[in-house]
């Protein structure tokens, strides 16, 4: 009997982690105290406190409202390169997989080549060069990010077009386009959210690491990477701009890593 | 075995052209003239087209595609333009810091994976495994960048016992690579957890334990072997991962080695010195790449034989 995924710890715990970031991030002009890009330089560096939760960071602005507005431009990125990225993937996979012969030798050795470039140096020096902006960083992280999918769709189609209903459909006159989309593509939902969900974390810190380099969003945005790019600076008298942005990767990125993990226990056979 | 690892080598040389060929590129991604990027719209026509002739920016392109590949086998890539040295010197003076930061980096995940993935596989299920899972979920979700941060203010700060930063004995090492090696110890040890409990349920090792062995034995000498395998592949994959987080960790920790040579050289605009890092650091990964498959067939005769 496979137990319910209602009752899977790990996926509860990532839904609603997830679930309650999205919601600050959706409704973060309603919940935030302050504007984010008010600059009150008397008010530089306060700790937190009752009005300021999470302190105030160089130029007053308080970082609870950065913090709120941070969750919106991560999310917002992330869900952009990783829905690019698993479409991308999911039709040169199945075109790779269905297809197979030169055309699926083709596809894996331009995929073998993007994948030996490490992902996270291709996307730092697509930045570099094409100038910070978050276009810019949903584009570089783009470049090779839909492989994963690729692959994935690719050996997933591989075996299920060898599946009697499938067959069947092939047999009964389906055209191809009908074939994958009715009969495969619903086939590969399991693990295509495994995969997104690992790829969601992967990507928020990354991007939050080129935010942090300087790299990512213009700095005038509040994320939580250029906050704790501020935060090092002062990080003996102010270590407070550090721990709250950065909690919120930690939590955040925690939260697809154990939906992605509880999905996957899911929908392991050997676990039941 | 030989025609194995001359057939993985042949498969490596496009992969490698093809890396340097997206290296090459870069600098036409520029939008604009690069030259007016790296001296200023204001500079005058001469210094311009000095720079232009010298980056063989005024030559047709496949000219200087040409000039690249054949520089980059002579091991020449131009030179760096705010210190005018070569860049290859450059990029070969910050190469032990680098090496030593990820090496040790690489000791310290072995170190705390290993170990935790056996035990948390030994107790499978229970509530030590669950803390042991829950804990590696969250090392593979602290970035560096915070991490290295929170080690300065606890350890260098508030606890004085390690150095803020800089490159110098082993107790400077110790802050940056515990930085560098969270997240790998995490796969680490959950891929060392995932293949001893496969191995665990083998026949050999329930034979074992029908002669009487001790556990000791039967989990090191019997099942570890066993399912060490994996493990080494999983580590060796993610050598390029590590190298890649020098980046950052280099930066926070002021370590003088690959990783802040590229940062500073992407914040200067040198081109020349960007590309030879990315290049240095991509084909590292690529022969890193081609020395584990090499290694695992070695030990295992079923993959060269596929």
């Amino acid at each position: 009997m496979k137990k319910s995924l209602s009752k899977n710890f790990l996926f509860v715990a990532g839904l609603s982690i997830i679930s309650f970031m999205l919601i600050m991030a959706i409704f973060a002009p309603i919940l935030s105290p302050f504007s984010p890009y008010d600059i009150q330089l008397e008010n530089r560096f306060l700790s937190p406190n009752a009005i300021n939760w999470f302190g105030t960071d160089e130029n007053g602005s308080d970082i609870f409202s950065k913090v709120l507005f941070g969750a919106r431009i991560s999310l917002m990125v992330a869900l952009c390169v990783v829905g690019i990225n698993c479409f991308v993937g999911l039709v040169i996979g199945s075109i790779a997989g269905y297809y197979g012969k030169w055309v699926d030798s083709l596809i894996m050795r331009i995929i073998d080549m993007l994948q030996a470039f490490p992902g996270f140096l291709l996307a730092l020096s697509m930045v570099a060069v094409l100038g910070p902006s978050i276009r810019n960083l949903i584009l570089a992280m783009c470049i090779s990010g839909w492989t994963a999918f690729a692959r994935l769709v690719r050996g997933e189609v591989l075996h299920l077009k060898h599946k009697e209903y499938v067959q069947a459909a092939v047999a009964l006159g389906a055209k191809t386009p009908r074939v994958v989309l009715l009969h495969v593509w619903p086939n590969l939902t399991g693990p295509l959210i495994v995969q997104a969900s690992f790829a969601m974390a992967g990507t928020i810190i990354a991007e939050s690491s080129l935010s942090f380099l300087g790299l990512g969003a213009p700095p005038t945005e509040p994320t939580w990477g250029s906050l704790l790019n501020m935060g090092r600076k002062v990080l003996i008298d102010a270590p407070h701009i550090s721990i709250f942005p950065g909690l919120c990767i930690v939590l955040l990125v925690l939260g697809f890593n154990f939906l992605g993990d509880g999905v996957r226990d899911y929908l392991d056979p050997k676990k039941h | 075995m030989f025609s194995f690892i001359l057939r993985r080598i042949l498969i490596s040389i496009p992969v490698a052209l093809g890396v340097s060929t997206l290296c090459f590129m870069l600098i036409h991604f520029v939008p604009g003239d690069p030259v007016d990027i790296i001296l200023g719209e204001s500079a005058n026509v001469i210094e311009k087209s000095a720079l232009r002739s010298e980056l063989g920016l005024d030559q047709p392109m496949l000219t200087q595609y040409g000039n690249f590949i054949s520089g980059l086998l002579q091991g020449d890539l131009g030179r760096s333009i705010q210190s005018r040295r070569p860049v290859f010197e450059e990029i070969a003076e910050r190469i032990p810091a680098t090496l030593e930061l990820t090496l040790g980096a690489m000791c310290l995940a072995v170190l705390i994976g290993i170990p935790l993935g056996i035990f948390a596989a030994l107790k499978q299920y229970s509530g030590t495994d669950n803390v042991v899972m829950v804990f590696g979920l969250l090392g593979m979700s602290m970035p560096g960048f915070w991490l290295g941060p929170m080690l300065i203010l606890i350890f260098s700060i508030q606890l004085d016992w390690f150095p803020v930063s800089e490159r110098g004995g082993l107790e400077h090492l110790v802050l940056p690579a515990f930085s560098l090696a969270i997240a790998l110890s995490a796969i680490i040890m959950r891929m060392t957890r995932t293949s001893m409990l496969e191995v665990i349920k083998e026949d050999y090792i329930r034979t074992a334990k029908s002669k009487g062995l001790a556990g000791g034995k039967i989990y090191f000498k019997h099942a570890l072997r066993n399912a060490l395998m994996p493990i080494i592949t999983i580590i060796g994959l993610q050598f390029g991962a590590l190298l890649t987080g020098t980046v950052i960790t280099e930066t926070i920790f002021d370590w003088p080695g690959i990783g802040t040579l590229f940062f500073s050289a992407i914040q200067e605009r040198n081109y020349p010195l960007v590309q030879a890092c990315i290049l240095t650091v991509s084909l590292t990964y690529v022969a890193v790449n081609l020395l584990v498959d090499i290694a695992y067939a070695a030990v295992n005769p079923q993959v060269r034989l596929k």
